[in-house]
């Protein structure tokens, strides 16, 4: 705890120093994987960042995932809200109406999941889904599940990751 | 619930106010008597079922082919035959499911001594017992679990009691034990037993118990085990006597750091040619085996139980693994899981030439597939299928020219439901139309989806001279045959019943290796062996006692012994 701090906090230095505008709070709100060392100076320990969004590809007929942290913080111990879009391999956006959408989160390597059960609710215009709870009880690396069904074929995009 | 919870609070003030002492029940049964292995100097063969009649004498059935002995309580044989159904046979499940939607299997069934007022019915999908009383609401209890009260695949269960008050006694199989439960309210009482972790080891001890019975005066129990081709009796505690220790035996780590083994392995297995992939049929895990080396090493691991998911079970994961093929070419693992009647597809990301490691990412799920509504989306009016299209029990999956097939085995015809990303096919084998690669798989698949006694599990190997040998292990008969393909004069067995190199007990699933050695799954001594074509063990794996010189005087232990 106290060297996440430590870390935080020089980078926070860090940053204000090198004029890195994502110096602030805020700034982890931004997605973990555009704070690369290519994106900038702004060097934050992979572990203290929560995700906040993120793409990934189902592996049968290649359905873009995406999620977006919309409310809470993906840190072990924190409850937090995010939304799930699709599109098929050509781009078309999926809704509700096509396809059906899960979502569950896992800790391969601890043998476990998640203690809680979020909820699942389809967007009001139905071009997405937002999952709500989302609880991680453990700091580490998750796996996310995003389960997307089609008639009798359900497929899956996995996201590893990083839970601070 | 409120109105139960009520009743309870009711019903306990009334006892106090009456000067009643309410006390819980205390487990009846545990002391170990004796185990049976043989009666009139025949040995048990798979004894899964028992009963015991007004008279005390116990009724044993068989597994496989519907033998049954009558049995004193002291083990003489009293009588033995053939032909006859086991008591579970004529339970209707689809009748039961009308009242209770979520009774998804059926394991055993118990009934109070009026018959009709009262049953019990174990569900091992569900790990549960569902109790149904006479015109009134169902009651469920159990739960997937280790710790007392919990159930992990349920089986047999048996009633002691009278009308409105008594026990009912569960075979929890996967957690090695039986439990004992108030048969009305569910509450739990005790539990008995404990696992067996080296093959063999009795005295009290058990291993995947099948099914109990008590007698009706309630003077002993019977406890089948199958695997181990025994039954055990137990006798009830005598009053003020402590019930014997189960030590430290119902968590696998405190097994393990015991200094046991509690491996399992499902019967069927698949190898390629540097991967092995088995199951563990405790915790429904998929192992990825790398076998470069001397011996194999797990990779990965995925899939997990679903029983806690259940009503929201989720693609990845399994209640009942039917079988697992393995695609060579694309790296792919296929899982058939009977619980849920799915067919998952796992890509396994890994770099194939590198290093041996440990992943718990590795395999990605790509697909998984509810086979009925596959099946009834085909067109199948050209076939006189005669198989029950919403189970997959007793299918196989073949992989053959990069395709995943559904073989589903029969006495006449094996039938394969073949597809690919786009494409969906279905032969018949054994007619006029069948393309010629269905017909090789039926040479080469024949029976794989209905084994019997002496039939097991077939596959194919390479030798080092092209030739093509078939092995098949005889589970009933506890070796192994090769032969040259269709040539049976050729045909030579392979090992014998024990527990050394190159022996079994109830050898199951084989797997062809490209070295011109086999893996069979040695299923109760709980290892997987590596046999070449003479029957020399290459490399083991499971159980660390398979060689243990403590165990050699157990080899031979298919005696009576109280």
């Amino acid at each position: 705890m106290g060297i996440r701090t430590i870390h935080l906090g020089l980078c926070a230095l860090l940053a204000v120093v090198s004029g890195c505008d994502r110096a602030d709070p805020e700034a982890r709100l931004v997605s973990a994987s555009s704070l690369s060392l290519a994106d900038g100076m702004c060097e934050i320990p992979e572990v203290a960042v929560a995700a906040t969004s993120g793409s990934a590809t189902t592996l049968a007929t290649n359905i873009s995932v995406t999620y977006e942290v919309i409310a809470g913080e993906a840190r072990s111990g924190v409850v937090f809200d995010a939304r799930f879009a699709l599109r098929d391999a050509e781009g078309n956006v999926l809704g509700a109406e096509d396809v059906s959408f899960d979502f569950d989160a896992a800790m391969p390597q601890h043998d476990h999941g998640m203690n809680s059960k979020p909820v699942i609710e389809v967007s009001a215009d139905g071009g997405s889904w937002l999952v709500r709870d989302v609880l991680l009880h453990m700091p580490g690396t998750w796996a996310w599940y995003a389960d997307v069904t089609r008639g009798v074929r359900t497929e899956r995009a996995t996201f590893v990751v990083d839970v601070p | 619930m409120l109105r139960t919870v009520t009743l309870l609070v009711v019903g306990l003030l009334s006892a106090m106010a009456n000067g009643e002492d309410v006390e819980k029940p205390t487990q009846m049964f545990g002391v170990h008597e004796r185990t049976i292995f043989e009666v009139g100097g025949e040995k048990l063969v798979a004894p899964a079922y028992v009963s015991v009649d007004m008279a005390g004498t116990i009724r044993v059935w068989s597994m496989f082919n519907g033998d049954w002995w009558n049995v004193s309580r002291t083990g003489e044989l009293k009588d033995s035959g053939s032909g006859l159904r086991s008591p579970i046979e004529s339970v209707d499940l689809r009748q039961l499911q009308a009242q209770a939607p979520d009774l998804r299997s059926f394991g055993g069934f118990a009934s109070d001594h009026a018959k009709v007022l009262s049953r019990w019915v174990s569900d091992p999908d569900s790990h549960a017992v569902h109790y149904f009383p006479w015109g009134r609401e169902r009651v469920r209890f159990g739960g997937m679990g280790s710790f007392p009260g919990a159930l992990h695949t349920p089986r047999g269960l048996d009633y002691l009691g009278d009308a409105s008050h008594g026990r009912v006694f569960v075979a929890d199989s996967r957690n090695h034990r039986i439990c004992e439960f108030d048969a009305f309210t569910g509450e739990f009482i005790g539990m008995w037993g404990g696992h067996a972790i080296r093959p063999l080891e009795h005295h009290g001890k058990l291993e995947t118990p099948y099914d109990i019975a008590i007698a009706p005066d309630g003077s002993f129990a019977v406890v089948c085990e199958p695997w181990e081709d025994r039954i055990q009796i137990f006798r009830p505690l005598a009053d003020g006597e402590e019930p014997p220790s189960m030590g430290a035996v119902t968590q696998r780590g405190q097994e393990l750091a015991a200094g046991g083994s509690t491996t399992h392995f499902g019967p069927r297995i698949d190898a390629g040619r540097d991967t092995l992939i088995v199951w563990d049929p405790d915790t429904q895990r998929v192992s990825v085996m790398d076998t470069r080396g001397e011996a194999p090493v797990a990779v990965t691991r995925f899939g997990g139980h679903a029983a806690k998911d259940l009503g929201d079970i989720k693609a990845g994961r399994f209640l009942r693994i039917v079988d697992v093929a393995y695609d060579d070419e694309r790296d792919e693992v296929w899982v058939l899981d009977g619980g849920t009647n799915r067919l998952s597809r796992w890509r396994l990301e890994r770099d194939r030439d590198g290093e041996k490691k440990f992943d718990p990412f590795m395999a990605k799920l790509v697909e998984s597939m509810d086979v009925p509504g596959l099946l009834r989306s085909l067109d199948l009016s050209m076939f006189d299928l005669d198989w029950d299209l919403e189970s997959v029990e007793g299918r196989a999956i073949v992989i053959d020219g990069g395709e995943a097939s559904l073989a589903v085995g029969g006495t006449e015809r094996v039938y394969t439901l073949t597809w690919g990303i786009e494409t969906r096919k279905v032969y018949r084998h054994g007619g006029a139309n069948v393309p010629p690669e269905a017909a090789y798989d039926f040479d080469r698949f024949g029976g794989v989806g209905a084994p019997s006694m002496s039939d097991g599990y077939v596959a194919l190997l390479r030798t080092p001279s092209a030739e093509i040998i078939s092995v098949r292990t005889r589970f009933g008969l506890h070796h192994v045959s090769r032969q040259k393909l269709k040539d049976e004069a050729s045909s030579v067995d392979i090992g014998k019943m024990g527990m050394g190199a190159g022996e079994f007990r109830y050898p199951m699933g084989v797997a062809a290796t490209d070295r011109g050695t086999f893996y069979v799954v040695d299923f109760a001594n709980h290892r997987i062996q590596e046999l070449d074509l003479e029957g020399n063990m290459v490399s083991v794996f499971g159980n660390r006692f398979f060689v243990a010189p403590a165990l050699d005087d157990r080899r031979e232990a298919n005696r009576n012994e109280d």
